[in-house]
């Protein structure tokens, strides 16, 4: 909260609709595609209309269109689950009376794979952003209008935002890594209804210790 | 339960990191206000946009898209109706000085498509005095469906040993 109101400050209320630089005008969905969902064809953005169409037929039919989304910044984190793989082993998986229960809890347990996969990634990009800021700071803070006491202010206002956002961090992973092993006893009951015994303490467990570890917060 | 703990994250990254850093008190960047999308004929299409138009009187202009998740797929496009009239185009997440990706207008139109978290800005910098080009950003439904590696072993008929699972979502 102290990081946003820094940010808020130093960008002086940078939230504007109109400024003196030209005139902006922002369109409403309503407004731009008629209740019919029909563009007008006076409509002074038909072109950007036109583009976006032209956009969305370009989608392939291989349906493999939205993995060409790369991250804007090459540095950013996005989550990567392709080494969550530990090969856990389950009967349930195969059998067919056990596949409503299973998906049940496989629905379950991705939904907490992918809240911590983004959650550790907020987190890193959200230190990158600070330091970045920071480092910038440091270096331009001497030569801009910022006095540079005022700058040393800020900067301490930056490092306990980051040490709030530890606790964050902490609070959440704690929610969501604790939803995870629930979602992992959900298989166990699964496996006991259909397939084996002791299945959370034969494979779920060790699963659930290589994501605990994966996740937890490392600085 | 589900809701909650997604919108305490969106909140928070939204709150930490709202659009690049700058200690220029004169840069003033303008929010474009996500609005929301139904596409008749698709739903896939379904999501948020904004369509903005600008006269730009001055020769650099900043704007910012915030409340984004990095698994939703996102589009912007720049255009304007004057072929021989050309911007300047950068995007930014950390800094304004360092942008992510650049590019300008060629025939009239300049587009690009990324994910990322939380918010980004928008530079456009004009050849000329005044110009006025429509800006697009769409932000599509979080891509939650797609298909994540399985961490239960396959059976050996299933998976042939050269084939190893990949994320959909890695870079």
């Amino acid at each position: 909260m102290k990081l946003l109101l820094f940010l808020l400050l130093l960008s002086i209320n940078a939230t504007t609709k109109a400024q003196a630089v030209g005139n902006i005008i922002q369109h409403g969905a309503a407004e731009i595609f008629g209740s019919d969902g029909v563009v007008s064809a006076q409509s002074i953005v038909t072109n950007s209309i036109e583009h976006f169409n032209d956009f969305q037929e370009s989608r392939d039919a291989a349906n493999d269109f939205f993995d060409s989304f790369n991250t804007l910044s090459s540095s950013e984190c996005s989550p990567d689950f392709s080494s969550n793989n530990v090969g856990m082993q389950g009967t349930c998986k195969e059998n067919e009376t056990c596949y409503e229960c299973y998906e049940k809890a496989k629905s379950k347990m991705d939904f907490f794979r992918r809240q911590l996969g983004r959650l550790n990634c907020i987190y890193t990009n959200t230190t990158g952003f600070a330091k970045n800021a920071i480092a910038f700071g440091d270096n331009t803070s001497g030569v801009h209008a910022m006095a540079g006491l005022a700058w040393q202010k800020q900067k301490t206002t930056i490092n306990k935002s980051l040490a709030k956002l530890k606790v964050t961090y902490d609070t959440k992973y704690t929610e969501f890594i604790s939803g995870l092993k629930d979602a992992l006893k959900e298989f166990n009951e699964c496996e006991l209804q259909f397939g084996s015994k002791d299945w959370f303490d034969k494979s779920g467990f060790i699963y659930f210790e290589f994501m605990k570890e994966r996740y937890k917060r490392k600085d | 339960m589900k809701i909650i703990l997604m919108g305490c994250i969106m909140a928070y990254c939204s709150a930490v990191v709202a659009q690049p850093f700058t200690l220029n008190k004169d840069l003033k960047p303008t929010e474009l206000i996500m609005l929301p999308y139904k596409n008749k004929k698709d739903t896939t299409w379904n999501g948020k946009i904004n369509i903005t138009t600008v006269t730009q009187t001055k020769d650099t202009m900043y704007f910012f898209v915030k409340g984004l998740s990095i698994y939703q797929p996102v589009y912007i496009g720049v255009d304007n109706n004057k072929k021989n009239q050309k911007c300047k185009i950068s995007l930014s997440k950390d800094n304004w000085t360092t942008p992510d990706k650049t590019g300008e207008l060629v025939n009239g139109f300049w587009q690009h498509k990324f994910r990322t978290e939380g918010s980004f800005g928008i530079m456009i910098v004009a050849n000329k005095p005044v110009q006025t080009y429509n800006i697009t950003v769409w932000a599509g439904k979080e891509l939650i469906n797609r298909k994540l590696p399985s961490p239960f072993k396959s059976k050996p008929t299933e998976t042939p040993k050269s084939t190893k699972p990949k994320s959909k979502l890695k870079n």
